[in-house]
């Protein structure tokens, strides 16, 4: 079928078989570039690092794409929609101290520790969906700003110095197993999926793709966008709480670092998976490859003796390296460039 | 011939965009100590011609002649050091910086790397004595000026630069009465002193009364140019609009059916003079074009019965039914808008055609609570059959689309709601000619099914040829209607411009 023929009654069937197809393509083009990558990784590892291949790192690999790839999807939501959060490292470590403030170590209480973790991630969410949507507030900024904010709320309430236990009963969202698979890389899977289908499948998740791509003309066509936008942010901050209880989970006790940490995790997964910052492109199969792909490398410096100063320094260098691949056109031929050449008058 | 006179001449530029031819074989003369105006309609080439002469655009053809001598202008840093100068009518004044600052932006005079303020103050006094600003505080900070003052300054910012030739793109369109008069005290000092003015101007009277010399450009190309004496303002409507109907468009049936959009005291919010409140009663079936110069208030008018722009007072209902100021409750209640910006307002370019066509009303391609993407692919053929969009496939990138085939979209988009009335913003802006034929005939096709029809475009031929009534737009408001035999061009012109003549 050439391409470009005016379209007839009677080709129909046969052309929805042709762009379906041509869609099934697509999606795997999407996917090339990063699963290039993480196979490249994985031979690197092997010839390099003897060890890699053994059951324990595994184990670690399998925990950290878990781990990573739940803060990932909220990550990709925000990022569809135009917007970045920069709040997640924090709210990690707020559920962390809240879950250990509250219940200290009493598994009885960890219910309520719980629902007020939820809140508070919630709450922090939503705080960022306001600033974004109402006040306009670069959603880089704003992010950042909850950041700071969070970090200094844990340190005044803890005096710098977080106390209280980890009640045994979350340890198995950390450690447990179902089959064989880490729980936390079941917990990753499930939200994939959830999120792959909402975006995929459902007009919710067109509104949010159309909003992310122009969010002027999808507001002009009737669409609650402001809405969907803090929406994005909020379910970042919940998925951050649940990233924090799986990290509480595994852990036990109260990391005073974590709280600090800015995380970049999260944005790295994504846009090496190819979601682009510019809102609007990206699937979550994309993100899933992403958290795969860098969960092996931290994993990989790890073997290798690095700290987590190495481990921060790749984060960023691949966070700047893949921005850097979408700008030069690797990731798609992008329509925003196309608008920009044809010279609007 | 009076070349050796001539500071800056403009010899056979031509410039085209995508679709668009925008400036054909234009020549332009200005000589010093002379006001050359230029006018034309919308879109007749005058922002394209000013753009070439500053050096913010290039020809494709052509050359720019100074003092005799080809140049290329590389920029608009080339063509000031130059002498050649602008001031758009959208002002570039940085509201928190002084009146000084802002005159010396980009020519501070420096002692030892460090500002010279005694010096530039000097010069920004003189400067702005020269535009009749002898009075004001350099210091003073330029957003607690008034517009015309602003305007002023800007001027001011030209003089310093030794500016020969200084450009006025439409400095009447933010002023009024006495400081219009005091611009024209300026502008005429300025040629005293030998400075070649180009002055841009929709409101004809005032171009007779300051011009020297008056160019008419349409489509284009310059239909004739020669001392202001020569002309009157007759004259320049029929150069500027007298032209054949580029496009055919079909006949519409008289409207019979009831009124669907009932207006009452309709004032759109803004910051200026309120307009007059407006009444308006469209039936289904009918189609009320709305004509205008750019910044009259048509599309702010347009806006605000779509929900878009707040209402200062007034109602707007929808068959009974009152249509709340919110883009989605006037959806809601049967009111579509297709956008003057169709890439960034109408359209989701990156999203391939079907979801754009469906974003508007993703309930009908939902099966089961999740999207069907046969269904949507089918939505669209269904509409690229009705429509006759040219697209290859339903999967085709939006942004791939010609203008037309886009525009069509955008209706296909609304056509999916079934709105009862639809306004239209600039609907055939970017779209060639025989894509604009082709939407003609489905807007009088829709309206022939009893839809109601609001129209605002700067083409006037399409508003005469496709509207049944015609409101004419000046000063924020509706300045005049106009119905039947009297619906020409003339008579449009007329109101837009305030100009003494025929119909109210």
């Amino acid at each position: 079928m050439t391409t470009g023929a005016p379209p007839t009654e009677a080709a129909g069937p046969a052309r929805a078989g042709a762009s379906a197809g041509r869609d099934v393509v697509r999606r795997a083009l999407s996917l090339l570039a990063p699963l290039a990558g993480l196979a490249v990784l994985l031979l690197v590892a092997a010839v390099t690092t003897p060890g890699f291949y053994s059951a324990g790192v595994l184990q670690l690999v399998l925990f950290q794409i878990g781990l990573i790839g739940v803060t990932a999807v909220g990550q990709t939501l925000v990022l569809l929609v135009g917007g970045i959060d920069l709040s997640i490292g924090a709210v990690i470590g707020l559920t962390t101290v809240v879950i250990a403030e509250h219940s200290r170590g009493d598994g009885e209480r960890l219910g309520v520790a719980i629902l007020l973790a939820t809140a508070a991630g919630a709450g922090v969410g939503l705080l960022n969906g306001l600033l974004v949507v109402r006040r306009q507030v670069p959603a880089f900024v704003a992010t950042f700003a909850t950041f700071v904010l969070v970090q200094g709320v844990i340190t005044a309430w803890t005096r710098g110095a977080p106390s209280g236990n980890i009640p045994g009963e979350l340890s198995p969202l950390g450690i447990g197993r179902w089959l064989g698979i880490p729980v936390p890389l079941w917990a990753f899977l499930v939200v994939a999926v959830v999120a792959g289908v909402v975006l995929g499948r459902t007009g919710l998740g067109r509104r949010l793709y159309a909003t992310g791509a122009n969010e002027r003309a999808t507001a002009l066509s009737g669409v609650r966008t402001r809405w969907i936008i803090a929406g994005c942010f909020v379910a970042s901050g919940l998925l951050a709480v649940l990233a924090g209880l799986i990290n509480a989970g595994y852990i036990g006790y109260v990391d005073a670092r974590l709280s600090r940490s800015l995380d970049p995790n999260s944005v790295a997964a994504a846009v090496i998976g190819g979601i682009a910052l510019t809102g609007g492109r990206g699937r979550i199969g994309q993100t899933v490859v992403g958290v795969t792909l860098l969960a092996v490398l931290l994993a990989w410096l790890r073997q290798l003796g690095a700290g987590a100063g190495a481990q921060l320094v790749v984060s960023g260098a691949v966070i700047l390296l893949a921005v850097w691949l979408q700008g030069s056109g690797w990731a798609a031929r992008s329509p925003r460039r196309i608008k920009q050449r044809d010279g609007v008058r | 011939m009076a070349s050796s006179t001539a500071v800056l001449q403009a010899r056979g530029l031509t410039k085209s965009f995508p679709g668009v031819r925008a400036l054909d074989r234009a020549d332009l003369t200005c000589r010093p100590g002379r006001v050359h105006a230029l006018v034309g309609e919308n879109g007749a080439g005058k922002s394209t011609l000013v753009r070439i002469l500053t050096g913010n655009q290039r020809p494709d053809e052509g050359e720019v002649l100074l003092d005799g001598q080809p140049v290329r202008f590389a920029g608009p840093r080339e063509a000031m050091a130059a002498g050649i100068s602008a001031v758009y009518q959208e002002l570039t004044v940085l509201p928190a910086m002084s009146v000084a600052d802002n005159v010396m932006l980009g020519q501070e005079r420096t002692s030892r790397g460090l500002l010279d303020r005694a010096a530039q103050d000097r010069e920004v006094r003189a400067a702005l004595a020269r535009v009749g600003l002898g009075d004001l505080d350099p210091r003073t900070r330029a957003e607690d000026l008034s517009l015309a003052n602003q305007q002023l300054v800007e001027i001011a910012r030209a003089l310093v630069r030794r500016s020969r030739v200084i450009v006025l793109d439409e400095p009447s369109a933010v002023l009024s009465g006495d400081k219009l008069e005091a611009l024209f005290t300026v502008v005429r000092g300025l040629a005293a002193e030998g400075v070649a003015v180009v002055y841009i101007s929709h409101l004809l009277e005032e171009v007779t009364d300051l011009a020297d010399d008056v160019t008419v450009l349409r489509d284009g190309a310059v239909v004739s140019t020669g001392p202001a004496a020569e002309y009157d303002i007759p004259r320049i409507i029929r150069e500027m609009v007298g032209r054949d109907v580029d496009a055919v468009f079909p006949p519409l049936p008289e409207p019979t059916g009831e009124v669907v959009l009932r207006v009452r005291g309709l004032v759109p919010a803004s910051r200026g003079r309120a307009p007059e409140p407006l009444d308006l009663d469209v039936r289904a079936g009918e189609i009320v074009g709305v004509a205008g110069m750019v910044g009259s208030g048509r599309s702010r008018l347009l806006r605000s019965l779509a929900g878009e722009h707040p209402r200062a007072a007034g109602t707007v209902e929808v068959a009974g039914r009152p249509v709340p100021t919110g883009t989605r409750r006037a959806i809601a209640a049967g009111v579509a808008l297709v956008p003057e910006e169709r890439k960034t307002e109408g359209l989701v370019l990156p999203l391939p055609v079907r979801a754009n066509t469906t974003l508007a009303a993703l309930g009908q391609v939902l099966r089961g609570g999740f999207l069907s993407t046969r269904r949507e692919r089918d939505v669209f053929r269904e509409e690229q059959a009705r429509l006759g969009i040219r697209a290859s496939d339903p999967e085709q990138g939006t942004w791939q689309l010609s203008g037309g085939n886009q525009q069509k979209v955008v209706l296909a988009k609304w056509l999916r709601r079934g709105p009862r009335v639809l306004l239209l913003d600039e609907p055939t802006r970017g779209v060639d000619v025989g894509a604009k034929a082709e939407i003609y005939r489905l807007v009088a096709a829709l309206s022939a099914d009893g839809m109601a029809v609001v129209m605002v475009s700067s083409d006037l031929p399409e508003v005469i040829g496709l509207s049944h009534r015609v409101l004419v737009c000046r000063g924020g408001g509706v300045a005049g209607e106009l119905a039947g035999a009297a619906i020409n061009e003339e008579n449009v012109m007329h109101i837009a411009l305030d100009t003494a003549g025929s119909s109210r």
